[in-house]
């Protein structure tokens, strides 16, 4: 057929659009939380918003790779996914598409970045503290991964068999649920099995990401158009549910079989140190704060109760002469860098090797420093806080002095003095942390997360460890899918189609992960570590700090930002658009997007709520997590077919790549900040209440739909 | 045209609308009494939304069966009058059934429909006469907004389906392609000859169907119809529902001229370009070359075309496989010239890729259509 050739004015009239409108809408669903947050920094919690350059620029490079991302899956991975998923059923007898789909299971999960996190937010896990989750998460976590891995393998077959044979979901999530559910009630009377039951329940919720989502969507539509078995208006729905629930129940069954098996684990858990609730300190959260204010997560390491402060030390503080003051022993290694950052690394991380060129000021020194200094990087000022007296005003000069940095003197009134500060030595103040060669990965992580949360991103590794992600992500999956489809000597997309959806894919999700690491990682921190002062009285190493309101309130402002912000981040989930796309386009429209997304996106608000309100007030995250699971399973037996398995998938794909950093931010700075516990859990409650939220809309509806077809159609 | 084609100028095409649950019972009878396929397409309806006050409830539109098959004249009643009975299409919100005379009809395979034995109608109902369907493709989420327009000027619920379109994006580039959306969204609604030019209107305007790239609507005659899809979410509030109201006075006039009587025109009928006595030809293929069927018209003159996806049953089994648990096809429309017609039936019907496979195509007059014209 005769081509239209088009002049470059006239492409441009098509292309710019297309790209226009497709950004726009991702970044519809990304700057509204973003912006929220900052307005919430800035407003409620009355922090700057710091390194804006990397926030700005971040939240940028998220919608615009969701864009291309989204775009990639469209026109490549779901059209080869629906055609091998239709065809092969077809040409292959079942035992064949059993073996291909567990096999797509575990590539697909392996290649999933989400569960890194995890690993990230728990890489300063204490081994005598938690010695299962520590080797779950740090010591050994191939075995975590492997046993996701196949448990998402096994998920798939289950729906892949589901779908050929006409199967309900019901009779076989309900009893995968029952199970977990027994599993956590008695794992819970033992404190090792029990903190690592909230990570088995975390790991099913962030286990379906963006790329295993649609993947399994495609194939799931494929399939049942072949078998002609399940309601069309079902096609494709229930396995990505499945993803999740069966992945959970492998590990917590895992976490059994070690327990039970593994004699030396269950030594170390005895022996592990009472009455220490916390044995998480947060990276991601606390080492963001600004400079002068260093971490409430250090000072907690070595208190039990977190919160309150060593009197001694307080006393301690608030007199003059720093050769008499004693401040917990966790900051032993502060260094002070060119902007007038600190770093604070953990106190005991042994496999560090540190070679810092800069760290001039006796230990004594630099804990004063921490103390008494309010270090604004914005205006490069450093200001005395109220409450120390003039001998250690004086002090200042000479301290950074001794650093490298010039002062000004501005005086702004009697009591305060603010120096302006140059650097004059900048070579003297450069520094750098060498990790020896077999720190476990996760540490690596975590001293790489601390350095960014306070400014020294190094840009380059980032954008290589995301562009590394993507292809990991990507790749194997395409490449698999596309090598079967030729075995099956089908006719899919053109060529260029499937070269250019797989260049999409990758290029967005590496800018996607850049700059959720720049963008969004950056304002979750400063969020995160800010967010303990709207109702803590009294932050370690700041005595003259009060709380911003009173403790009660600033409680229930701290649970209504994490219900706003749980309710806008899914918003922005690339799984969560993908499948409510599917769910309009299956059902031809019948079952809008947006209300859908809206359903969803409120539950996960009201779990991620309640996460906090279990945090915040040191509740047992098992009763706020086993209560709904059992009306889950109530009205999973009681709801039509379609709202059950539109539900279960709603909730499996809530806690990706956009909520996880965000939602561990907040619950892991607040767990530390009140001791409250590990924060695993959290992200399982986000996962529970929209599946629930889902299915009463579904009883909701169903009896709606029966009293209309009472009048109507009377015989 | 191809030898392996017949052709045939006695058929009518029977369109069903009805609840998914009542599918499989409408289609055994069909097959029943000779139909050679029958082809199920998805759809949904659209509701006027229930509002709590001023807040509009949450609602999901009902899906929609929509079942399409070819029957002889002499069969037509008959059929009629078994597939109202079998589906209880004559109550109230039960859906609708309705037939549109075929020009021609060519079939590569087996008659589409072949009488097996002279079975009796279980019943006999009265249908509707002089009507008129009129059908709309548009932009995706473009749809609702004309369905409300054509119920709140007195149409019935129409149905809405997803469809892929075919024209001018496929002859650009490969990547130019990509930022032209092809999916459309098809609408398509059974109203009285007397009510048909109002809801044209009404469609065209609330659609901006006379814009560039927004849509394109047409009517075709409807020999005879039952109509009872419904428009409300019914409350229990009062014994029966406005629309049951309605359709009682409908049934006691014999027609639905009553409603225009009286009534204040809320539309204004534009001078409009209109494409008059055109025909829409329409072809079913298998899934996977609806493709190339559509190029081959293309290249044969027409500007392009329109697909939607159904599901044939009973399946043809093929013993190659191992999976036979559904026969897809590509229902694929296209609205032309009289003159259009030959050339473009040769040429799908000599595609070789089809050699192979069950092809039906048949024609009926689109004597209205509108879209951009320049």
């Amino acid at each position: 057929m005769e081509k239209v050739h088009l002049s470059f004015k006239e492409q441009m009239r098509l292309v710019i659009p297309y790209a226009y409108h497709n950004i726009k809408e991702q970044a519809l669903v990304v700057v509204p939380v973003c912006l929220y947050i900052v307005l919430f920094q800035l407003v409620i919690l009355r922090y700057s918003i710091l390194q804006t350059g990397f926030v700005i620029g971040g939240i940028v490079l998220v919608f615009i790779g969701l864009a291309f991302f989204l775009e990639g899956i469209r026109i490549g991975l779901a059209p080869i996914g629906e055609i091998v998923g239709n065809n092969l059923p077809k040409s292959s007898p079942s035992i064949v598409v059993l073996i291909f789909a567990f096999m797509l299971g575990i590539l697909a999960s392996f290649g999933e970045p989400v569960l890194g996190t995890l690993q990230v937010a728990a890489s300063q896990l204490k081994e005598e503290h938690a010695p299962l989750l520590y080797m779950l998460l740090v010591g050994k976590p191939m075995i975590l991964v492997g046993t996701v891995a196949f448990g998402v393998g096994v998920a798939v077959v289950i729906g892949t068999l589901r779908f050929l044979y006409g199967w309900s979901l019901k009779p076989i999530v309900l009893p995968l649920v029952l199970i977990g559910i027994v599993l956590t009630i008695i794992a819970s009377q033992d404190k090792m099995l029990a903190s690592a039951i909230g990570l088995a329940w975390d790991t099913g919720a962030v286990i379906v990401g963006p790329v295993l989502c649609p993947l399994v969507l495609a194939l799931g539509v494929g399939v049942c158009r072949a078998s002609g078995k399940m309601n069309p208006t079902m096609a494709g729905f229930g396995m990505v549910g499945l993803i999740s629930v069966v992945p959970i129940t492998a590990v917590i069954i895992l976490t059994f079989v070690l327990y039970t098996f593994n004699s030396d684990l269950r030594a170390k858990g005895h022996h592990a140190p009472a009455a220490h609730t916390s044995t998480l300190v947060t990276n991601v959260g606390a080492h963001a704060a600004p400079a002068g204010h260093a971490a409430a997560a250090p000072a907690t390491e070595t208190h039990s109760a977190a919160a309150v402060p060593d009197a001694a030390a307080k006393e301690a503080l608030d007199s003059a002469g720093a050769e008499k003051i004693q401040l917990p022993t966790a900051l032993e290694f502060t260094v002070f860098y060119p902007r007038l950052r600190l770093l604070t690394l953990p106190s005991d991380l042994k496999y560090a090797d540190y070679s810092v060129k800069t760290a001039r000021l006796p230990a004594e020194k630099k804990r004063l420093f921490l103390a008494a200094y309010e270090v604004s990087d914005q205006h490069q000022s450093i200001k005395i806080k109220r409450g120390f007296g003039p001998e250690v005003r004086a002090q200042v000069p000479a301290l950074l002095t001794e650093l490298g940095y010039n002062l000004r003197e501005s005086p702004v009134g009697i009591f305060e003095r603010v120096y302006t500060v140059t650097v004059t030595d900048e070579k003297a103040l450069k520094g750098s942390i060498t990790l020896k060669s077999d720190v476990p990965p996760g540490m690596k992580k975590q001293v790489a997360g601390i350095l960014a949360s306070i400014g020294y991103m190094n840009s380059a590794a980032v954008l290589l460890d995301s562009l590394v992600l993507g292809v990991r992500a990507i790749l194997p999956i395409f490449a698999f899918l596309f090598i079967v489809m030729l075995i099956l000597r089908r006719k899919g997309p053109q060529i260029q189609q499937i070269i250019l959806a797989l260049v999409f894919a990758i290029i967005g999700l590496t800018l996607f992960f850049f700059g959720l690491t720049a963008g969004l990682g950056t304002l979750g921190n400063q969020m995160g570590s800010r967010m303990p002062a709207a109702f803590l009285d009294y932050l370690p190493l700041f005595p003259a700090e009060t709380s911003l309101y009173p403790t009660e309130i600033g409680k229930v402002i701290v649970v209504i930002f994490a219900v706003i912000l749980g309710y806008g981040a899914t918003l922005a989930e690339p799984a969560f658009n993908v499948l409510g796309q599917q769910v309009e386009d299956v059902t031809q429209g019948a079952f809008k997007k947006n209300l859908f997304s809206q359903a969803v996106a409120l539950g996960v608000g009201i779990g991620a709520g309640l996460g906090i309100v279990s945090l915040l007030y040191n509740i047992n995250l098992l009763y706020l997590l086993l209560p709904p699971y059992v009306l889950l399973a109530i009205l999973t037996v009681l709801n039509q077919e379609i709202f059950v398995n539109i539900a279960w998938d709603g909730g499996a794909v809530t806690t990706g790549p956009v909520t996880v950093p965000l939602k561990l931010a907040l619950g892991l700075s607040l767990s530390v900040a009140t001791g409250a516990g590990e924060g695993f859990g959290v992200l399982a409650l986000a996962s529970a209440y929209p599946v629930l939220n889902i299915l009463l809309l579904g009883m909701f509806l169903g009896t709606r739909k029966s009293k209309v077809k009472e009048l109507q159609t009377a015989e | 045209m191809n030898a392996q084609y017949k052709n045939s100028k006695d058929h009518y095409k029977v369109t069903v609308t009805v609840e998914p649950e009542k599918s499989r019972s409408l289609i055994d009878a069909a097959v029943k009494l000779g139909a050679e396929r029958v082809f199920l397409a998805k759809g949904r309806g659209v509701l006027h939304k229930q509002k709590l006050g001023v807040i509009p409830l949450p609602g999901i539109s009902p899906s929609f069966d929509i079942l399409t098959l070819i029957v002889t004249k002499e069969h037509l009643e008959l059929l009629m009058n078994t597939l109202v009975h079998v589906g209880r299409l004559h109550y109230f919100g039960a859906g609708a059934i309705y037939a549109t005379k075929i020009h021609d009809t060519w079939y590569n395979g087996p008659a589409p429909f072949s009488a097996s034995g002279t079975a009796a109608a279980p019943a006999q109902y009265e249908f509707q006469k002089d009507l008129i369907a009129v059908n709309c493709i548009c932009q995706l989420d473009h749809a609702e907004e004309i369905a409300h327009s054509a119920m709140l000027a007195g149409s019935p619920s129409p149905t809405i389906t997803f469809g892929y379109g075919h024209g001018i994006r496929d002859r650009l580039g490969f990547f130019l392609q990509l930022t032209i959306n092809p999916k459309k969204e098809f609408i398509g609604l059974v109203v009285g000859s007397a009510e048909a030019e109002r809801i044209f209107e009404d469609m065209v305007d609330s659609g901006h169907l006379d814009q560039p790239a927004m849509g394109f609507i047409y009517t075709n005659p409807v020999e005879m119809g039952l109509i009872n899809t419904v428009s409300f979410q019914a409350t229990s509030q009062y014994p029966a529902t406005m629309e049951q109201i309605i359709k009682a006075i409908d049934q006691m006039q014999g027609n639905t001229n009553w409603r225009s009587s009286g009534s204040v025109q809320t539309s204004s009928v534009k001078k409009r370009k209109k494409l008059l006595n055109l025909v829409s030809l329409n072809c079913v293929v298998p899934r996977g070359f609806g493709d190339e069927c559509s190029m081959a018209a293309m290249e044969a003159g027409a500007s392009g075309t329109s697909t939607t996806y159904a599901n044939a049953f009973p399946i043809e089994k093929r013993e190659s496989r191992h999976l036979e648990g559904s026969d897809e096809r590509e229902l694929i429309s296209l609205t032309i010239g009289e003159s259009q017609v030959a050339p473009i039936v040769d040429a799908i019907s000599s595609m070789k890729e089809l050699a192979d496979s069950p092809v039906v195509m048949y024609t009926f007059p689109a004597p209205v259509a509108l879209t951009y014209l320049k």
